[in-house]
């Protein structure tokens, strides 16, 4: 396959970090990032976020992801197999024990965890264990320091007839690094319904990938992104349906301004197995100003046949006849051009039941679609 | 449900008998020596009497070749194909001596005659078997200037004398690298370069022939322009280059029609086609791509690994790409238009069908660069049997793109439950004035419309085929007539196991 | 015409859980008369229609179906269309892409060659469908337009009589034809159907009001309830359920 790749001074740094010998995944893990580096822009699902660019001038050394949640962890674990994606092993394998949560039947409010990286680089990993029958609601909100590199690996148990609301935001975080990878395994009856709201970084991903048994189970994941100069956020989701009778909607828009680049991969992949499968994916973006960058690959790969599956995808500039009709009404261009992209970006987030956060959230949109104030 | 279920298992059977190009045709043919090498590229050039700057051309083709690596992108599977073990070159003896069809060897007037394609230019007729019908009804039949391919040469290219009148040259591109050498020296690789991937740059090295136009300047080329490539030899590739210049003003629609013997061997088809689009010129390029699929089991068959560009340099230029592909193992091939006119348009319609074992991963690229450029995308998957099918596109909006608009639409049918359907567009925007809309669907054969037409009276086949064709019919309206009316005969073909 | 007898069918269903939903239908249309079934809703009205049309949604117990005196209980429904079978559909189905005459012209010749006919000219199919056509309102855009895609409820009701003219069968079912119609639409429709009635053709109308059988004028009124047809009587039979009401049906059933 590809060549060996010349390593940047990070990567050296980052191998230096894991056993340099031996057969454990650690060992392997340095081996393959030693061989082909991290992942840039001839790796297909890395095609237009090129973390390896991104992170090969970073002097990133040591640091520490801190986690401050609304309680504590039930359980700090070490991590028994090694995930099968590149950068959650990474975390995996950088991170220490992983923090474990399980949310039984008794919860007080959402379960709310901070992770932040103030300084160098932080790897960890996160489990969320939601028992059998229980409907329980996690926001998470991510920020990453100028100059830190933060990469997260997440990993949801869903037990069946769950419930489990995702709420996640992710704060504007100019010279920082974020890669957070997702993995949600859903039991029959299963409810997972995410929400993601970016703000991108130097360069960040939001990486979901959702395990769908079918049967009654049902996936939504939404989200909404505004990225101004220098931003870049990666949206990218993997939903596998497994069994027959499944439901998926994803509904994902965003704004680009100047300078800002952002990315949406979308894929819903069928097994044969998968028969009578429902799945709806749709990205809508907005290109606001000159240098302003939205790629798209929204991909369905489709083994059964009695299934009905659909993607849209659209780019384009806000509707002008809407445009001179707002100023007609006497709103400034400025004004009818957020108003419009405004409420263009709402659709995601009109879901959310938390009439505060939707709120914070719709402000946080305007605050970022008005970089000058 | 059920009455699906018996549809798939006739159609799971592609049975090898409907397949009716499948025959051989014995005739003396001479090969260049087994095997690639810097000779088999000096044979080749020299066989065709090259100049120096010809033979340079594919020597560096092939020293670069020698430095790529297959591509594994796509998603097709196939064992590693020996390179070594393939005649480059392949033609009926003393091929280069024909000076007019009645020296043609009735073994291959015969061949071309049985595949419906005549050669006899007083009774020029493209739609095969009750094309007639229909075309005649409708209108007057109209001509068709007609160049055969032959495995590695051109046999035979008809009304050159009537074109000329108008200033159109239509020729195989070896004689028009003796003839207007300086339209090919300044034109080809010009769109399609040297290097541009693996298949193209083997191409480069080794292409034997293919066919050459050129319209110039406000000429409407008075008939539909075709070359009808066939495969004969045993173990032998095509490798056929096409290069299409449209001067401003002008317009040409011009088909393509592929097919080969069955053989239980792969045999490996690495085109180039070339367009050039200049000032408000149109090139309408039609295909209908039949090569031998292989049988039930995935044994034999082509790989049609093939590289289509047109370059759309004018301004309100424009390329339209119709292409219905029923036949081969493998196909990978995305017609693609460069929009670099202000005003260009790119347009790309596509029915694929694959059965039996086929692979087939196609699509297009538009790069809008030029201001205001418009592309369109209508792509119709249909796969049955144990196939697998991909859609692949990519749609790029430059930063100068002002104003530039794209609709893709990408449906997806599958009957049965062993064989896969994919979609994966590329969309990259990087202009805020620029529009894209995307649009994908996968369903099944719906089995209340299916019944639906049996109620009428329809037999399965006859439903399946009806549906199909509903399916497809943006497409199809696509195509020149007497095409389109092969192209629906040739869905029901490669979908069922009795009609046809 | 038809007869149908002790008729039993469920669901295909892949595990044998299915129900029986026709649990017995005894029914013989002679030559050239119209009969009505009516009944409540889930009593298996449209499933007999589904049945006699051959639809392999459903198993076929026991019992059996005769047309002019031959069995075609096992019959593929292109089988039965060719015999002279024609079933108006209840939701008529969209078929995009495939124009509705091309459609029609592709089912007639399809049917004149499973009885040995041999095609019928584009001229002589083109003025039938335009007479036809004019006789139910049915421009000739209609005509050009996908099988019944962006129809309104009415427009594929009216296509449905129009596609029945054009194939002129010897047995009309008409399920539930004149659900979705209001009363301009259905005098049109009912003067269509009537237009066909003919010594040779028999009809089977399948509703659950009575308001399509002013027009149409029943020879023989059916009852129809839990799968089985529990009354037959004349015209005013229908009047009488009009006034009445399933209920004294159901509670039998039951």
């Amino acid at each position: 396959m590809a060549a060996p790749v010349a390593l940047n001074p990070f990567e050296e740094r980052l191998i230096a970090a894991l056993p340099d010998s031996g057969t454990d995944w650690r060992a392997r893990l340095g081996r393959q990032i030693g061989t082909h580096g991290l992942p840039h822009r001839r790796v297909e699902e890395w095609k237009w976020t090129d973390l390896r660019a991104a992170l090969a001038k970073s002097e990133a050394g040591a640091g520490e992801l801190i986690v401050k949640g609304s309680r504590e962890p039930d359980e700090t674990a070490p991590v028994s197999s090694a995930p099968f994606l590149l950068m959650p092993r990474l975390a995996a394998a950088l991170g220490g024990d992983a923090r474990v949560f399980r949310i039984g039947k008794k919860q007080d409010g959402p379960l709310e965890l901070d992770l932040t990286v103030e300084a160098g680089m932080g790897h960890g990993v996160v489990v969320v264990n939601v028992a059998r029958g229980v409907k329980a609601e996690l926001r998470e909100r991510y920020h990453v320091a100028p100059g830190a590199f933060a990469n997260i690996a997440v990993i949801i148990n869903l037990g069946e007839d769950t419930e489990l609301v995702r709420l996640v935001e992710q704060a504007d975080s100019a010279e920082g690094v974020l890669v957070v990878t997702t993995g949600a395994e859903l039991g029959e009856g299963a409810r997972f319904d995410q929400t993601t709201l970016g703000f991108g970084g130097r360069l960040a991903r939001l990486e979901t990938h959702v395990g769908h048994p079918g049967e009654g189970a049902e996936v939504i994941l939404n989200g909404a992104y505004v990225l101004g100069q220098g931003r870049h956020l990666d949206q990218t989701t993997y939903v596998t349906h497994n069994g027959p009778n499944g439901v998926t909607r994803e509904l994902f828009k965003g704004a680009a301004l100047a300078g800002g680049k952002g990315v949406f991969q979308g894929k819903i992949h069928v097994e044969r197995e998968a028969q009578k499968t429902d799945a709806q994916m749709n990205h809508r973006g907005m290109l606001l100003d000159e240098r302003a960058e939205i790629d798209t690959k929204p991909e369905l790969e489709i083994y059964a046949d009695d299934v009905v599956c659909a993607h849209g995808a659209a780019l384009g500039a806000v509707d002008a006849e809407a445009l001179f009709y707002m100023r007609q009404r006497g709103m400034t261009e400025t004004q009818a051009r957020a108003v419009l992209t405004e409420s263009f970006l709402a659709e995601p987030l009109d879901r959310l039941a938390d009439e505060d956060l939707k709120t914070r959230w719709m402000d946080m949109v305007r605050g970022a679609l008005r970089p000058d104030g | 449900m059920p009455a699906v279920k018996e549809t798939i298992e006739d159609v799971k059977q592609l049975e090898s008998d409907k397949y009716k190009y499948g025959f051989t045709t014995e005739i003396e043919q001479e090969f260049a020596p087994k095997g690639l090498n810097e000779d088999t590229v000096r044979f080749i050039s020299a066989k065709k009497n090259e100049p120096e700057w010809m033979l340079e051309w594919r020597l560096d083709a092939f020293r670069r070749w020698q430095q790529m690596e297959e591509p594994n992108w796509a998603k097709v599977g196939y064992p590693p194909i020996d390179y070594q073990d393939a005649y480059y070159y392949a033609a009926p003896k003393n091929a280069a001596k024909y000076k007019s069809l009645d020296e043609v060897p009735k073994e291959l007037l015969e061949t071309y005659e049985k595949l419906g394609i005549p050669l006899r230019e007083a009774e020029v007729l493209l739609g095969v078997e009750g094309a007639a019908e229909t075309a005649a009804a409708a209108r007057e039949t109209p001509k068709v200037a007609v160049d055969a391919v032959f495995d590695s040469v051109s046999v035979a290219t008809t009304f050159k004398k009537e074109l000329e009148k108008a200033g159109v040259i239509f020729m195989s591109i070896s004689e028009a690298l003796q003839e207007h050498p300086e339209l090919i020296r300044k034109y080809l690789g010009s769109v399609v370069p040297v290097s541009d991937n693996f298949f193209a740059t083997l191409n480069a090295a080794v292409f034997s022939d293919g066919s050459f136009v050129y319209v110039p300047k406000g000429v409407r080329c008075p008939m539909e322009l075709s070359t009808y490539f066939r495969m004969n030899a045993q173990g032998t590739g095509q490798f056929e280059r096409t290069l299409i210049i449209a001067d401003e003003g002008a317009y040409v629609s011009y088909l393509e029609g592929c097919t080969a013997p069955m053989r239980d061997e792969n045999q490996l088809h690495a085109a180039v086609v070339e367009l050039v689009a200049m000032d408000d010129a149109e090139i309408k390029y039609s295909t209908v791509q039949n090569w031998w699929p292989g049988d039930a089991d995935g044994k034999g068959g082509v790989y049609n690994f093939v590289t289509k560009r047109a370059d759309c340099r004018g301004r309100n230029s424009k390329v339209s790409w119709t292409q219905v592909e029923t036949g081969s193992a493998i196909t990978w091939k995305y017609p693609s238009c460069i929009l670099r006119g202000d005003g260009s348009q790119g347009e790309f319609y596509s029915i694929a069908v694959s059965n039996g074992r086929q692979q087939a991963d196609t699509g297009t690229k538009m790069i809008h660069l030029g201001k205001n450029t418009r592309s369109r995308i209508i792509a119709k998957g249909i796969a049955a049997g144990r196939s697998d099918q991909t859609y692949r596109g990519l749609v790029s909006i430059h930063a100068k793109a002002d104003g530039a608009r794209n609709f893709t639409q990408c449906d997806s049918l599958l009957i049965g439950d062993q064989c896969g359907a994919h979609t994966v567009p590329y969309i990259e925007a990087k202009n805020p004035r620029a529009t894209l809309e995307h649009e994908a669907t996968t369903s099944k054969l719906s089995d209340d419309q299916l019944f639906y037409a049996r109620q009428r009276g329809l037999d399965e086949e006859a439903a399946v085929a009806l549906l199909v064709n509903g399916f497809c019919r943006d497409v199809l309206q696509e195509l020149p007539m007497e095409f389109a009316v092969e192209a629906q005969k040739l869905l029901a073909v490669s979908l069922e196991g009795s009609v046809g | 015409m038809l007869k149908i007898t002790d008729l039993r069918a469920r669901l295909d269903a892949e595990d044998d859980a299915a129900i029986e939903i026709l649990k017995g239908v005894n029914l013989d249309i002679p030559a050239g008369e119209v009969h009505a079934i009516m009944g409540p809703n889930g009593c298996g009205k449209s499933t007999l229609s589904y049945v006699a049309a051959g639809h392999d949604g459903y198993e076929v117990t026991g019992g059996s179906i005769a047309f002019e005196g031959e069995d075609i209980t096992e019959a593929e429904p292109e089988e039965r269309a060719a015999k002279g079978l024609f079933l108006s559909f209840q939701y008529p189905v969209e078929i995009p892409g495939v124009p509705t005459l091309t459609f029609l012209k592709e089912a007639a010749n399809a049917q004149r060659k499973a009885r040995g006919e041999g095609p019928i000219s584009a001229p002589e199919f083109m003025k039938l469908a335009r007479e036809n056509a004019a006789k139910l309102g049915i421009s000739n855009d209609m005509l050009k337009r996908p099988v019944n895609v962006g129809f309104s409820g009415g427009e594929k009701k009216r296509m449905e009589i129009f596609q029945a003219m054009m194939l002129a069968p010897k047995l009309l079912i008409l399920d539930e034809t004149d659900s979705g119609l209001d009363i301009d639409a259905l005098r049109i429709v009912a003067d269509g159907v009537n237009a066909m009635r003919a010594p040779d053709r028999s009809m089977l109308v399948i509703t659950h009001y009575q308001r399509l059988l002013q027009y149409l004028k029943p020879d023989v009124v059916h009852v129809m309830s839990a799968g089985r047809i529990v009354e037959s009587g004349g015209p005013e039979l229908a009047e009488q359920l009009e006034a009445e009401g399933y209920d004294k049906y159901a509670t039998e059933a039951a």
